[in-house]
């Protein structure tokens, strides 16, 4: 690894295209408080100074070939630090084509950019000779891949350049995508962590929260960034923040009747059911925690209650107050909690024995 | 002492000690008296018939709604199509990015995901594919959570036993049910018919319909020793692409089912009909058939040479039989325009998706935020009285029905009607004459989601 200034922000010094994905925050070029540091084949990773992580870009100078031609490609291509395409570039005077060699507009170069931002397209399960339709005659001859653009693909390429959308899209997800996402994965810290849990992408947060790891030391801010997902209204977000709540924070009987509170006021059961796992795997649930459950029992709906049983047990919540709760619970109009309560009482009359 | 003494008292010696050396529970062999089918009589409040995919779900709700619940089953396990059919993918549970079908049915598929260690997909990214929602489950979970469930709720589950006659009797369901060893009447406050095939209904007495060609059942299975993409396909005929690649299929945006493999691939079973042992014995007896020939001919094949079969379901799923002639019957039209009723208790989303003749599907999309809806007077069949159904035999007609049938759908068929007939025994009175506000409320409650 080099640390690089001049020849990487030689290439971004030059005026050229940029169409970058909505929200790509972090991308913009600051040249006097960054650096870089180089992987080789032209891939960079760009720095603040104080050594912060921004962004990675790699400058590509390849072809796109398709009837027996091949057209130079000169363009740099943009990762969030998770790997996440941000945009592309290219030196003024460069421009992409189409197979009648007319230049992309400003409107397809917008679509490019758009379609670039989607991993999940079919390219990955697609051969290059599969983009055209195999004339009736066809043989092996790349003259003969001249058809028209295979059904398949032809709502998610520009049209008229499905080589070309084809191979930048491929470039996008290949192996340099794969080292970046590999690279941030080996040296994530709260820090760049962070970074990505604060970004405006959705796709960044969630990977933010796929990869934290017990190893990790994590700080207050973290921790407040974290208890924001949760509680989002945006069930994936919530779900996925609870799934990444470290072992540590389950420690902390504030986190823990923070988490329960969050629990009685979502309404998503996914989300619900991974609170409770949550709760259940915390070492014990707090004072004020058990005393919020309490008074909220009269409120919950049959199946809840039946959870906070099973909670009580796991954690011995076996103290006179709870069990005169639970024991009121015998008059309920339900027979399942009924049994519910009933069975409670008698494990922990066991217990007492 | 002679000889002969000796040899005796030494043969006498020898035996006493063999049985000395022997665990006693070796000689507890008794005569028994002949066999007898052991007959009893039983109360209950609901009774399901049915733990498949709706029936499994119908029994914890009625359980957990405080009601002595019962549940026959024929088989050996609970799940129907979604674990025993091998159908392992149940959906579709999220349409245009927000949970539409929640309840138990939801909670039992997250207790399966979350057991397996897989993470629920992205729900809000629409995909191109309908399937791609479905949520790839481990089946043999599935199976141990939905019993546990219904155990849970005081269910009484009754396996390898199906009812022989059905009678209504002073307001009560009187219903002979046989098994191994056994026959019990079950006199029921309310019945609920989970069969797929409308067989109580129709015992019953009420009236249910039938299309003169019915969708075929797929004998679901997987294979392996070959790899699809080093196949020169173009050796081989066409009419085996399908099984060559389908075999081959995987999710590649779904993040459930990592830790399991679900097989997709399936051969036809045509006329495939569950309803009764004959029809039943059939379908399995012709699906095993049809894989086996399959599979010969596969063997056949360069490049296939070493296909063995690595997997296959102990039944064939079923797709149609019978319906019921409710007090509302779903039509197409109904379906695709997301028509919304005064008793809608469920949400419905699926193409209209029909098995033709086993060489094309008819399919037909919803368009953007359209959710159909399942209103209860579907689940009701005509001059019923205690009477309510759940999953693929609802009240229908043939292309609302083919977009009806599928798991999640039933799933929350299932919770309706077992709330439906909870309130029929508290109000005391029968499930068509129950305001629907009450049961939406209620199926709320119970973490239902009921269109609004």
């Amino acid at each position: 690894m080099l640390y690089f200034l001049a020849l990487g922000s030689c290439y971004l010094l030059k005026p050229k295209i940029q169409y970058f994905v909505k929200k790509s925050d972090g991308w913009s070029v600051q040249f006097n408080n960054e650096h870089y540091i180089s992987f080789g084949d032209s891939l960079f990773l760009r720095e603040t100074s104080d050594g912060t992580p921004k962004s990675f870009y790699q400058h590509f100078s390849t072809g796109v070939c398709f009837d027996n031609q091949c057209r130079p490609l000169d363009i740099i291509l943009h990762w969030s630090i998770s790997g996440r395409y941000l945009g592309f570039e290219m030196p003024k005077g460069e421009f992409l084509s189409k197979t009648d060699h007319d230049p992309f507009s400003r409107k397809e170069y917008l679509q490019l950019s758009e379609i670039l931002s989607n991993y999940d397209l079919p390219f990955k399960d697609i051969k290059y000779h599969e983009l055209m339709n195999q004339p009736e005659s066809s043989t092996e001859s790349a003259d003969a891949i001249s058809g028209a653009t295979s059904e398949r693909i032809k709502d998610i390429v520009v049209q008229n350049a499905a080589y070309t959308t084809y191979k930048l899209w491929k470039l996008v997800y290949g192996e340099s995508q794969k080292f970046i996402e590999q690279y941030t994965e080996k040296h994530l810290n709260t820090s760049n962590l962070m970074t990505v849990l604060n970004s405006q992408d959705r796709n960044e947060i969630v990977w933010g929260l796929t990869h934290m790891r017990d190893t990790l030391s994590f700080s207050i801010p973290l921790k407040t960034r974290l208890v924001s997902l949760i509680q989002s209204d945006d069930y994936y977000l919530s779900y996925n923040a609870v799934h990444a709540i470290p072992k540590t924070y389950l420690n902390d009987s504030d986190f823990l009747e923070i988490l329960f509170l969050s629990y009685l006021n979502t309404p998503d059961t996914s989300t619900k059911k991974a609170m409770f796992r949550k709760l259940k795997a915390a070492p014990r649930l707090g004072q004020n925690l058990v005393v919020k459950s309490r008074q909220s029992i009269g409120a919950m709906a049959p199946q809840e209650i039946s959870s906070l049983l099973k909670l009580y047990e796991k954690h011995s919540v076996e103290d006179s107050v709870t069990v005169d709760v639970v024991r009121k619970l015998i008059n309920h109009p339900n027979a399942y909690v009924v049994n519910l309560a009933k069975g409670y009482l008698r494990k922990h009359e066991n217990r007492r024995e | 002492m002679s000889k002969i003494k000796r040899r005796a008292l030494l043969k006498s010696i020898g035996a006493f000690s063999v049985a000395a050396g022997l665990p006693g529970g070796l000689h507890a062999e008794t005569l028994i008296k002949p066999y007898r089918v052991k007959e009893s009589f039983t109360e209950t409040d609901i009774l399901i018939v049915g733990g498949g995919t709706a029936g499994t779900i119908a029994a914890i709700q009625a359980g957990r709604t405080g009601a002595q619940t019962t549940l026959i089953e024929s088989g050996s396990q609970l799940g129907g199509c979604t674990t025993t059919g091998g159908v392992s993918f149940p959906g579709i549970f999220h349409a245009w990015g927000e949970q539409i079908i929640s309840g138990i049915g939801w909670e039992l598929v997250l207790d399966a995901v979350e057991l397996n260690g897989d993470q629920l997909p992205d729900f809000t990214k629409i995909p191109k594919s309908h399937w791609k929602h479905q949520v790839a489950i481990n089946p043999a979970l599935y199976v141990m959570l939905a019993e546990e469930k219904c155990l849970e709720a005081g269910v009484d589950i009754r396996y390898y036993e199906t009812p022989t006659s059905v009678k209504f009797e002073n307001g009560r369901w009187l219903v002979e049910s046989t098994g191994k060893g056994v026959k019990t009447i079950i006199s029921a406050k309310q019945l609920i018919d989970c069969t797929g095939n409308a067989l109580i209904a129709s015992m019953a007495g009420y009236k249910v319909l039938r299309e003169k060609e019915t969708q075929p059942g797929s004998l679901v299975y997987s294979m392996g020793g070959y790899e699809f993409d080093q196949l020169d396909l173009s050796k081989i005929p066409q009419r085996y692409h399908r099984a060559l690649h389908q075999n081959m299929m995987t999710s590649k945006i779904r993040k459930t089912g990592e830790n399991t493999f679900v097989p997709y691939g399936y051969v036809y079973v045509y006329g495939a009909d569950s309803t009764t042992s004959e029809t039943h014995t059939m379908a399995n007896q012709k699906g095993r058939q049809n894989l086996l020939q399959l599979i010969r001919e596969l063997r056949e094949l360069r490049g296939c040479e070493n296909i063995r079969i690595t997997s296959m379901k102990t039944e064939t799923a079923v797709r149609e039989t019978f319906r019921i002639e409710g007090l509302y019957k779903i039509t197409k039209e109904d379906y695709v325009s997301g028509r919304l009723y005064e008793d809608s208790l469920s949400y419905s989303f699926y193409p209209i998706d029909l098995h033709r003749d086993g060489k094309s599907i008819y399919q037909e999309f919803l368009k953007p935020n359209i959710v159909a809806a399942i209103p209860m007077r579907a689940l009701i069949p005509k001059n019923s009285e205690n009477f309510l159904v759940a999953g693929r035999c609802l009240s229908s007609d043939r292309l609302a029905n083919s977009a009806l049938r599928v798991q999640a759908s039933c799933m929350g068929m299932g919770q309706a009607a077992a709330v439906t007939a909870s309130l029929s025994i508290q109000e005391g009175m029968t499930p068509a004459k129950i305001a629907p506000n009450l049961v939406k409320e209620r199926l709320k409650e119970y973490g239902a989601i009921v269109p609004s």
